[in-house]
C-alpha cells in the first residue's frame, strides 16, 4: 500500500489584543463605581456629539440642568431602568417582607420599569418612544425630544452610537477554520468523555478519511468560551472540605488538562474563563492560572486568555464573551434572540452596559475596557443555549459575523468557522 | 498638618447631613426613625431634577501670615478642583490621580490644581 501522505496543518498570524482587560498594575483604593460610569459617559458622549450634528442638524445639544420646557433638543446621558423586580440587598431591611417573592424569577422585567437619563447635573425620567424593554442600564445614548410640564422628558428619537468603524478585509482565496466550543462542563454529570474526545480527534486529524482530514488541517485555532469545568457545588458552599474530598476538587481540571494536551500537541488553543471556572467573578476575568494546566501549559500552542477576549487572526478581528455578558442582558431586557443582544452590544459600542449595575466588575478608574472602538469582523459570545449565527451588516459597510456558541455538554455542537469567507458551519 | 485638619473638620458647614456613624444596628435604628437618609457620595448622581447645590466650605480662619495665606489659596483652589463635576467623581482618587484623568481625557485641568502628594479630595473619610 503507499506510504500514507503526510498533511501539513496551516498556520494563521496571531496577535493577542488581551491588554486592556488584564488587571496588570490596577491597585484597589477603596473606590466606587462612579469611576468607570463617569469615564464611560465623557468616551461615549464625545462620540455622540460628533454623531448628533449629522443626524439633527439644527437642534442644541444641551445637559440636564440646561432642559427648557417645550423646547426641541438632544440629551446625551447614561439610562438607568428603574427595575421593580431587581433583586436588591436592601430588602433585607424592608419591613414588608410578604411583598418579596422568594423564589426569584429569570426574568426581572416587569411592565412598570421606567427608564431615567442621568449626566453629572441631573437626572430625568424619560417617556415616550423609548421601550424600556429594550434597554437596559448602563447604556449611553443621545435622545431627541422635549420636556413637558410634567418634568419628563419625552423622547422623540433614541439615537445610538451605531456600529464602529471597521477595517476593510482583503479577500483571500485560502481555506482556514476556526473552531469554537464552550460549555464543556468536564466534572458535570451532563459530560460526556466520548463526545468531547470524537470532538478532540475529529481536530486533531485521527478520526475520518483523507477528506475529513484535509479539512481538519486547515483548522488553525481552536477557542474555547468558557465553563470548561464544573466543579460540584457542594465543595464550594463555604463549609470546610474533608481531606479525603480536597482531591475530588482537582478532578475536573486534571481530566480537561489531560483532553487539551492532545489538542494544543496540535494546534494552538485559546482558553478563556467563564463563570464556572476557578477564576475570578468580576469582569474582565483574568487567564486561567497556568499551574491549573500542568500538561498542557508546557507546549507554547497554549494560550490563557482572559474574558472578554480580543484578537486578530490573519488580520481579522475577533472579539468574544464567556456569555456572562449576553445572559445578563437577557435577564434584564427582552429581545427575539441571543443574537439580537449581540447585535445591541455592538450599536451600544459596549460589551456589557449592566456591568457594575447587576453584573460584577473591576472599579476602573481611568478607563473602560469594555467599550468597543473599532468593529469585529466576528463577535462571539460562549454558553448559550442554541447555535445562531447572523451577518450583521452595519450603516458604513460594515459586516460582524455574530455567533452564539452552544453549550457542548448539552447540545455536542462545535462550531467551525471559515476565517475568510465568514461563514460558519456546526 | 493635623491641626489644621481639625480645625477645618469643625467649620465644614453641615449641608450634608449627618455622617454615617455606628454600625448595622446604628444603621436599622436610622431606618426605622424614618426620615431622609444620608445622601449618596459626591459620585453618585443626585436625586433631585437638580442637582443638589454643594456650598464650596470657606477656608478656616488663618492666624499666621503670608506663608499660610498661600497655603490656603492653594487649599481653595484644590477644593474647587475637587467639586468641579466636568472633571467626574472625587471620591476614591488623589487629587493627583484624579488631575491626570483630567489630563488624558483631555480636558486640560487647570495646571495650579496639581498637588504633588498623596492628597486624598475633601470628601475623603467625611462621606
Amino acid at each position: 500500500p503507499p506510504p500514507p501522505v503526510a498533511m501539513e496543518r496551516k498556520q494563521a498570524d496571531y496577535s493577542n489584543l488581551d491588554e486592556r482587560y488584564t488587571i496588570q498594575g490596577e491597585r484597589y483604593q477603596g473606590q466606587q463605581y462612579s469611576h468607570i460610569y463617569y469615564t464611560r459617559l465623557h468616551h461615549m458622549r464625545t462620540l455622540l456629539h460628533a454623531l448628533v450634528p449629522s443626524r439633527k442638524p439644527h437642534l442644541p445639544v444641551t445637559t440636564v440642568l440646561g432642559l427648557e420646557e417645550g423646547k426641541d433638543c438632544v440629551l446625551v446621558g447614561t439610562l438607568y431602568k428603574h427595575m421593580k423586580l431587581k433583586p436588591s440587598i436592601l430588602d433585607e431591611y424592608s419591613k414588608e417582607r410578604s411583598a418579596i417573592p422568594l423564589v426569584k424569577p429569570h426574568n426581572f422585567m416587569h411592565s412598570d420599569d421606567n427608564l431615567i437619563l442621568e449626566d453629572e447635573s441631573g437626572r430625568v425620567a424619560l417617556a415616550g418612544a423609548i421601550p424600556p424593554a429594550a434597554y437596559v442600564t448602563g447604556v449611553v445614548v443621545a435622545l431627541h425630544g422635549k420636556e413637558t410640564s410634567a418634568g419628563n422628558f419625552l423622547v422623540e428619537d433614541v439615537m445610538e452610537a451605531g456600529l464602529p468603524p471597521q477595517t476593510v478585509l482583503p479577500s483571500i482565496n485560502e481555506d482556514k477554520y476556526v473552531v469554537f466550543v464552550s460549555g464543556l462542563s468536564v466534572g458535570s454529570s451532563t459530560f460526556n468523555p466520548l463526545q468531547f474526545q470524537l470532538l478532540i480527534d475529529h481536530i486533531t486529524g485521527h478520526l475520518g478519511d483523507e477528506n475529513e482530514q484535509a479539512i481538519a488541517s486547515k483548522i488553525v485555532r481552536v477557542v474555547v468560551a468558557g465553563n470548561s469545568v464544573h466543579i460540584a457545588p457542594r465543595f464550594l458552599n463555604g463549609q470546610t472540605v474533608a481531606a479525603k474530598d480536597q482531591p475530588r476538587i482537582a478532578e475536573p481540571i486534571k481530566e480537561l488538562d489531560i483532553m487539551l494536551t492532545q489538542l494544543v500537541a496540535s494546534l494552538p488553543v485559546d482558553i478563556m474563563p467563564g463563570c464556572n471556572d476557578p477564576a475570578n467573578f468580576a469582569l474582565p476575568q483574568q487567564p486561567l492560572h497556568r499551574c491549573l494546566f500542568s500538561g498542557a501549559s508546557t507546549y507554547n500552542t497554549f494560550s490563557s486568555c482572559p474574558n472578554p477576549h480580543q484578537f486578530d487572526l490573519d488580520n481579522v478581528k475577533f472579539i468574544g464573551t464567556s456569555g456572562q455578558n449576553i445572559d445578563d442582558l437577557y435577564r434584564n431586557s427582552d429581545a427575539k434572540d441571543r443574537l439580537e443582544f449581540m447585535e445591541r452590544t455592538l450599536k451600544w459600542r459596549h460589551l456589557a452596559p449592566t456591568a457594575p449595575n447587576s453584573l460584577g466588575c473591576y472599579p476602573y478608574t481611568d478607563k473602560d475596557p469594555f467599550l468597543v472602538e473599532t468593529c469585529p469582523h466576528v463577535y462571539f459570545a460562549g454558553n448559550q443555549d442554541r447555535y445562531e449565527t447572523r451577518l450583521l451588516k452595519g450603516t458604513e459597510k460594515q459586516q460582524v459575523r455574530l455567533i452564539s456558541i452552544p453549550r457542548f455538554c448539552e447540545s455536542g455542537i462545535a462550531v467551525m468557522l471559515h476565517l475568510h469567507s465568514n461563514n460558519c458551519i456546526k | 498638618s493635623y491641626e489644621e485638619r481639625r480645625r477645618r473638620q469643625v467649620l465644614l458647614p453641615a449641608a450634608e447631613g449627618p455622617l454615617r456613624r455606628g454600625g448595622h444596628q446604628a444603621h436599622r435604628r436610622r431606618l426605622q426613625e424614618g426620615g431622609a437618609p444620608p445622601p449618596e457620595a459626591s459620585g453618585g448622581a443626585p436625586d433631585a431634577r437638580y442637582a443638589a447645590v454643594r456650598p464650596i466650605p470657606t477656608p478656616p480662619i488663618h492666624h499666621g501670615g503670608g506663608a499660610d495665606a498661600g497655603r490656603e489659596d492653594a487649599e481653595r483652589k484644590a477644593r474647587e478642583f475637587d467639586m468641579d463635576m466636568r472633571y467626574g467623581p472625587c471620591l476614591g482618587l488623589t487629587r493627583a490621580q484624579r488631575w491626570q484623568r483630567a489630563a488624558a481625557l483631555g480636558l486640560a485641568p487647570p495646571p495650579h490644581a496639581l498637588c504633588s502628594d498623596d492628597q486624598p479630595c475633601i470628601w475623603e473619610g467625611r462621606v
